[in-house]
């Protein structure tokens, strides 16, 4: 049988009605925990993980795929109201997004979303049908060289994010990579700028840095005298002006489907995941789309390409765990432990042991998809009256959740100091309009690169040569290289023209 | 419209209250939820134990308590330790060790400066393998000998802690070669570097490999145990029948807490320990499918346990300039 007709054989299972109720329940589940700042796809999933163990395996893994699928959509709920990512992939989300709200358009920000999420996950679950388990073997050829070489084509793209002034914009980039030191060495196993303290010594984590940096700064920000951050419009907003009308369809579709398709693509990889994905999406789109000018500054194009890339790297991510048992993020080794409760084992077997659930699934995959997308629109009138909340009942409603936000990842009351330690400094860093993502970005890319680069040296034995040697490793790097002079190259031959005239 | 919202978020910030309240009810221990830590990242063998573990217990109510499973990987499970000693309360974190990590806690120092681990249960013992690629041109051990003798330092083997790197030292020293090693976060990741071909063998877990090995895509070249393997590892020598008696290795398999844990608690999780290990899920879905060996020791005798071959791990390192 073809891969076609397994999946229809799928359909007819994920039909069935306990499946759909289970779907729906996911997904709804999924939204409401993943729009909850600090929480995130991992500890949902492994908090629900256990009210599916009453159900049948297949629909036990349906309500989980509706689960995680919900937490990509919610994600962007709260970087868009509140300027709080819940994620480190809706960094890129936030930008684009909040500045919407400011400007009073919250609800197309969230319409775009949603669509961009949709066309994201569908577009990843059509190469997980179609190719399965082809794109895993693509992603293996991405060793540590490889890996290197990409999160330095990420690194350099900061560049593109750095605001007006580059040399502040490096600094922040700077203050990132830093940040990201602290902790124990992971190829050594040697404490680094930990002071002998031992909350450092674990290292800084992600959510707290971010809370503080986007959302407590903003409440500092809100509280200055004659501030107009916190957007409060005076009419109320209709549902009907938040649906994107069609020229504003076809702005989003474009951007969609090529963030989809590179977000796919980098979601396969190992170590890379969705922020690297909606990242480097982001920055494309910043490169080659139309409106590129306005982003940033509230483009709905942002927060397609920021959407649609980590949706379709959050599938991707499926691929080596259905195809090899290899999780690809750290949400996906949770559901790896959910299906080994279940004595399905994922490996190079699975696909032929047992069709009825990886069809099950990946048809299943589908109808979460929509599922979501439905219940996604049907939430943003809600979503959009917290806005009309005053700002002086708004700031601290957002200080404790920042506070809960941060305890909550690791129960510990340092992440919260540290939190209110990042807001301030965030706060001073924007006042003297040093850029605030480039830090969060060096933050998440840069250990990712350091070890690769030191596994891909031990590999060589100290050979620096082995970054040309591999095919890839060298396309990249030439890529990235022909991408920073790029504009000195144009420059020199609009020069020549000119002197021909 | 307004107020609806404010209700709203006060019914939100009411209903976690509850929550809170309700815990805070209850007198006997554990009331509170419970943190497993997992000195590695996910996917790995402590992850694949821990996650079978937690869903054991809740699917038969072994604890009233909701027990989260939380990696910390990084610096060969000392980033997991210190996370562990950062708890003011030892008595609500349990922590997933085996003797690669003992061995860890003496190389990186990462016991707590408030003294000895408290000792929880030992589950069972895990084998180790040397593994190559499917498609890789060494059938059989002696054909990597062969390789690495002709090109010393050229082949590499992936580790993902100190103890695999001791297992690939100890190979060096008995068969007199020099195989490179390189640090994995964990064994999923050095699959998928062996998968890629970016490294040429590496040192697994059966659990960590078996899904990979039936499925024909990677191969085992040799065992580091006493016997020979049950299936699919049943065709791999062991070193002694390679003629390498000295390179053998088991390594225990555990679950412990931070210094300083109560006696109440310590014997409340060694007895939601035993239960686990009795259940016929561990048996099936872990020991026999992960091709490890049934041994359970309660809290007193896996104190005993652990003494004894940190002691012997700890030799056998400094034995060879490890520590």
């Amino acid at each position: 049988m073809n891969n076609f007709e397994l999946l229809f054989q799928g359909f007819t299972v994920a039909f069935a009605l306990p499946n759909l109720i289970a779907a729906l329940l996911g997904g709804i589940l999924g939204i409401v925990v993943g729009a909850m700042p600090g929480i995130g796809a991992v500890t949902g999933v492994s908090l629900l993980l256990p009210m599916t163990f009453k159900l049948n395996p297949t629909t036990g893994i349906i309500m989980l795929a509706g689960i995680y699928y919900g937490n990509m959509y919610g994600g962007a709920y709260s970087a868009t109201l509140m300027n709080i990512p819940g994620d480190s992939p809706a960094v890129m989300t936030a930008l684009d997004g909040y500045e919407l709200t400011k400007q009073g358009k919250p609800g197309k920000s969230l319409f775009a979303g949603n669509v961009a999420s949709f066309i994201g996950g569908s577009i990843g679950i059509i190469f997980l049908t179609i190719f399965g388990p082809l794109l895993a073997e693509v992603g293996l050829k991405f060793g540590p060289a490889e890996v290197a070489a990409l999160i330095f084509l990420a690194l350099t793209s900061i560049g593109w994010l750095l605001g007006d002034d580059p040399v502040k914009g490096l600094i922040a980039s700077g203050i990132g990579v830093l940040l990201s030191t602290i902790g124990i060495d992971g190829a050594s196993g040697l404490p680094r700028f930990s002071f002998g303290n031992m909350n450092l010594i674990s290292g800084i984590s992600f959510i707290p840095l971010v809370i503080g940096m986007f959302g407590f700064s903003q409440v500092m920000e809100m509280m200055q005298p004659g501030s107009s951050t916190h957007a409060e419009p005076a009419k109320r907003l209709t549902l009907r002006e938040s649906f994107l009308d069609r020229s504003e369809m076809k702005r989003i579709l474009m951007p969609s489907l090529r963030s989809a398709l590179l977000g796919n693509f980098i979601g396969f990889l190992p170590g890379a995941g969705g922020t690297t994905g909606s990242f480097l999406a982001y920055v494309m789109e910043k490169k080659v789309g139309k409106n590129r000018a306005q982003m940033g500054k509230g483009a709905i194009e942002g927060v397609a390409a920021s959407e649609a890339a980590n949706n379709a790297a959050a599938v991707g991510a499926f691929v080596p765990l259905l195809s090899l048992g290899i999780p690809g993020s750290a949400t996906t080794a949770v559901l790896l432990g959910g299906l080994m409760m279940w004595g399905l084992r994922p490996g190079p077997l699975l696909f032929e042991s047992d069709p009825t659930f990886v069809w099950g699934l990946i048809s299943s995959m589908y109808i979460g998809n929509l599922v979501c997308l439905v219940a996604g629109m049907a939430i943003i009138p809600f979503l959009m009256s917290f806005l009309r909340i005053p700002t002086k009942i708004m700031a601290p409603i957002i200080v404790i959740i920042c506070i809960v936000g941060s305890y909550s990842v690791n129960n510990n009351m340092f992440d919260v100091w540290f939190m209110i330690f990042a807001g301030i400094g965030a706060f001073y860093l924007k006042r003297y309009a040093f850029p605030i993502p480039p830090v969060l970005l060096a933050f998440v890319l840069a250990p990712r690169f350091e070890i690769s680069v030191r596994q891909a040296l031990s590999i060589s034995n100290g050979n620096a040569m082995v970054f040309l040697q591999k095919p890839i490793a060298l396309g990249l790097l030439l890529f990235t290289f022909a991408l920073l002079l790029a504009p000195v190259v144009m420059k020199i031959v609009a020069k020549i023209k000119k002197s021909y005239k | 419209m307004k107020r609806i919202s404010v209700l709203f978020l006060c019914l939100i910030v009411g209903i976690g209250s509850l929550f809170a309240a309700a815990q805070a009810e209850q007198a006997t221990y554990p009331d509170q939820p419970i943190e497993l830590v997992v000195p590695a990242s996910a996917g790995g063998g402590s992850d694949i134990m821990a996650r079978l573990i937690v869903d054991i217990i809740q699917k038969n109510n072994f604890s009233s308590q909701t027990i989260m499973v939380v990696n910390k990987p990084g610096g060969s499970s000392a980033a997991g330790h210190s996370y562990v000693n950062s708890k003011p309360n030892p008595n609500y974190t349990l922590f997933t060790a085996n003797t690669a990590h003992v061995l860890s806690m003496n190389i990186n120092k990462s016991k707590s400066p408030k003294g000895e681990f408290t000792m929880i249960a030992n589950l069972a013992m895990d084998n180790v393998v040397f593994v190559t690629s499917a498609d890789s041109p060494y059938k059989t051990f002696d054909d990597a000998l062969a390789a690495i003798k002709a090109n010393p330092k050229a082949l590499t083997v992936g580790t993902a802690d100190n103890l695999d790197k001791l297992c690939v030292v100890q190979i060096n020293q008995e068969a007199g070669v020099d195989f490179n090693t390189v640090y994995f976060n964990s064994a999923g990741e050095i699959s998928t570097a062996l998968l890629g071909n970016h490294v040429e063998f590496g040192i697994f877990n059966p659990g960590e490999c078996i899904g990979l090995v039936e499925g024909g895509k990677l191969r085992v070249l040799a065992a580091f145990s006493p016997t020979r393997l049950a299936a699919p590892f049943e065709a791999a020598p062991t070193f002694a029948e390679l003629g390498y008696p000295g390179v053998e290795f088991q390594m225990s398999r555990s679950i412990m807490a931070g210094a300083g844990m109560s006696r109440e608690a310590q014997l409340y999780w060694s007895d939601v320990m035993e239960k686990v290990c009795a259940t016929d899920e561990w048996k099936q879905n872990y020991i026999e499918k992960d091709g490890l060996e049934d041994l359970f020791l309660n809290a007193d005798d896996f104190t005993k346990f652990n003494t004894e071959s940190e002691r012997k791990i700890v030799e056998a390192a400094k034995s060879i300039g490890l520590l």
